[in-house]
């Protein structure tokens, strides 16, 4: 994984985890504070301590929470799926939204819906099932086809374009059947309630924790198959089982968003930079990074046009594009 | 001692090395000698146990390698791999990285380790760019790095598939030089080279495979003595006596038209 990244400089990986838990600190206090109704930081605290009583409570517990937690786990699910991701496949241009995992599992969502209309409970279910489809359908091809990078992502381009393809079909004869999810093409959080992220709560701190504990073991795999194999690692079984929890994770924040694409791309990028490969500090600080970029995004796009609103989807790529671009730039000026 | 007996090995049920048996004795530096594709690195990684050989065909000090887990082969035989990731990470960690078959869960290096790695840095020069990136540094300062991480594993063998690609030739000199000390002190070297004279000057036992087949082993001077590797290799092999010692050339056999 060269060429993107050059900027590292060792030594700052602990600073770096504290500031994007900072950012995520600071995230989710301007989602639950902003919005139609502005709520003051004191009104926060009392309806933390006191429940929903009052308006303030009301908004705090069934709008604002619901809504901030989908957010920042969305975020952190997928950078680090993408993280997984990238260091699995040994390939910077795979991410659940390139190699497929999330047009899987939005596939396996507008299944559901259309079929068996208010499954709530099971989507989530489903929604990794879909995912974790996809990802072995990825895997697959590239073992087949001699695992080069391009083949890869090209495989993973055709399968994505493929269940992207099915999602439009199932959505022209059921207009209406993702009723629960607002622009779930792009990914909002507009509709979104407690049910729902308590669905994904469970499997998404499994996953997290799984991919935690695995992290001094993908550190050796982002030394190259042979290298690790080398060094003891039995590649194959622990590749599979980290390709498993990514999609997870990205199984996870589709059930909840709808398809978001980018962040599990860009975030790991922009980390990568400033953590290297060292893994714990790269997942961590991804985790958190991850989770402020899209609670961020969530806020900016409910609160820049209200009483419109924005996708989130849309808002991470106006936001999120140009910020890339911009340390693609600044690095490369650093450099030369 | 790692010993192939009658090895079978290939990709995908096809095989690429047949037949052989060799063993790689300690104190020795074995170099596998053959044209492109005559199965070389296959041989190498199937000795590792990288990729699938026939049953009861790699043993490692008598045991066969299907008894003994990736950890276990890893403890006793380290590679430095040709196809590397060229990641963004510290020399030291890397380095650190070829402790990493004597972890225990949860996996945390010891300051035993840490030490282990850094006498292994001192050695092969690479503690002066400790804490540089493994990707910014140049192509002779990197292979120090690999070759600590290597001598980090301490194990009693130590393959090299073709560890002179894109080093110049100071650093191919020193890096022989490096792999012959290491013979020396009692571990078994075993090497995939492409630079025939390279191979000659340095190996106490050449392996010269064609096809997958090996077709010869023995000292440099007996592989010169049968005009092996004009045959396999189809071209003219020469050699002059120099102050030092041997100088070996190749040059394109004449054909005729």
């Amino acid at each position: 994984m060269k060429s993107l990244q050059k900027s590292y400089t060792p030594g700052h990986e602990t600073a770096v985890v504290l500031a994007m838990v900072l950012a995520a600190g600071i995230a989710a206090v301007l989602s639950l504070c902003l919005g139609a109704v502005r709520l003051t930081p004191e009104e926060l605290v009392r309806a933390l301590l006191e429940g929903t009583q009052g308006v303030a409570g009301r908004i705090f517990w069934f709008v604002r929470l619901p809504r901030t937690l989908a957010a920042l786990l969305t975020g952190a699910a997928l950078a680090v799926s993408g993280v997984v991701i990238q260091t699995v496949l040994h390939n910077p241009l795979a991410a659940p939204n390139i190699i497929g995992v999330n047009a899987g599992a939005g596939f396996a969502v507008a299944l559901a819906a259309v079929f068996f209309p208010g499954s709530l409970g099971e989507i989530p279910w489903l929604s990794f099932l879909g995912a974790i489809t996809a990802a072995a359908v990825v895997l697959a091809i590239s073992r087949l086809t001699g695992a080069s990078k391009i083949t890869l992502v090209l495989g993973g381009v055709m399968i994505s374009s493929l269940f992207n393809a099915a999602i439009d079909a199932l959505l022209t004869f059921q207009p209406d059947a993702l009723t629960g999810y607002a622009d779930f093409r792009v990914g909002s959080f507009r509709d979104i309630t407690m049910a729902r992220v308590e669905n994904v709560v469970l499997p998404l701190a499994v996953a997290l924790a799984g991919i935690l504990l695995a992290a001094p073991a993908l550190e050796i795999l982002s030394l190259g198959d042979e290298t690790a194999a080398s060094l003891g690692l039995s590649v194959r079984p622990v590749r599979m089982v980290l390709l498993f929890l990514a999609a997870v994770l990205a199984g996870a924040a589709v059930s909840l968003a709808g398809i978001i694409g980018f962040v599990g791309l860009i975030v790991p990028h922009f980390i990568r930079r400033l953590t290297g490969e060292k893994l714990l500090p790269l997942l961590l600080a991804s985790a958190f990074g991850g989770a402020a970029f899209v609670a961020f995004c969530d806020t900016a796009a409910r609160t820049l046009f209200a009483p419109y609103e924005l996708p989130v989807g849309v808002v991470l790529s106006f936001l999120g594009v140009p910020v890339f671009l911009w340390q693609l730039l600044r690095s490369r000026r650093r450099r030369g | 001692m790692i010993e192939l007996k009658y090895l079978s090995a290939g990709y995908g049920g096809k095989p690429v090395v047949e037949d052989v048996s060799l063993s790689f004795p300690a104190g020795e530096v074995t170099v596998l000698l053959g044209p492109t594709g005559s199965g070389k690195s296959t041989l190498l990684k199937a000795a590792l146990g990288l990729i699938d050989s026939g049953r009861e065909q790699v043993f490692y000090d008598g045991v066969p390698i299907e008894k003994l887990t990736r950890r276990q082969v890893a403890r006793q035989a380290a590679l430095l791999a040709q196809a590397r990731q060229e990641a963004e990470i510290q020399a030291e960690r890397l380095v650190l990285h070829g402790r990493f078959p004597y972890l225990a869960y949860p996996r945390q290096y010891s300051e035993k380790d840490k030490e282990i790695a850094r006498q292994a840095m001192e050695r092969t020069g690479a503690a002066a760019y400790a804490q540089r990136l493994v990707s910014q540094l140049s192509g002779g300062q990197r292979q120090s790095v690999y070759l600590a991480m290597l001598l980090a594993q301490q194990t009693q063998t130590v393959f090299l598939d073709e560890p002179t690609v894109f080093l110049d030739i100071c650093h191919q000199l020193r890096l022989m030089e490096w792999v012959k000390l290491l013979a020396k002190e009692g571990r078994a070297a075993v090497m995939v080279l492409h630079d025939l004279p390279l191979a000659m000057e340095y190996a106490d036992r050449i392996a010269l495979m064609e096809q997958g087949k090996l077709v010869f082993l023995g000292t440099p001077e007996q592989l010169y003595a049968s005009g092996k590797i004009e045959t396999v290799f189809g071209i003219r092999f020469t050699r002059i006596q120099g102050e030092d010692g041997m100088h070996y050339f190749c040059s394109r056999k004449e054909e005729t038209p």
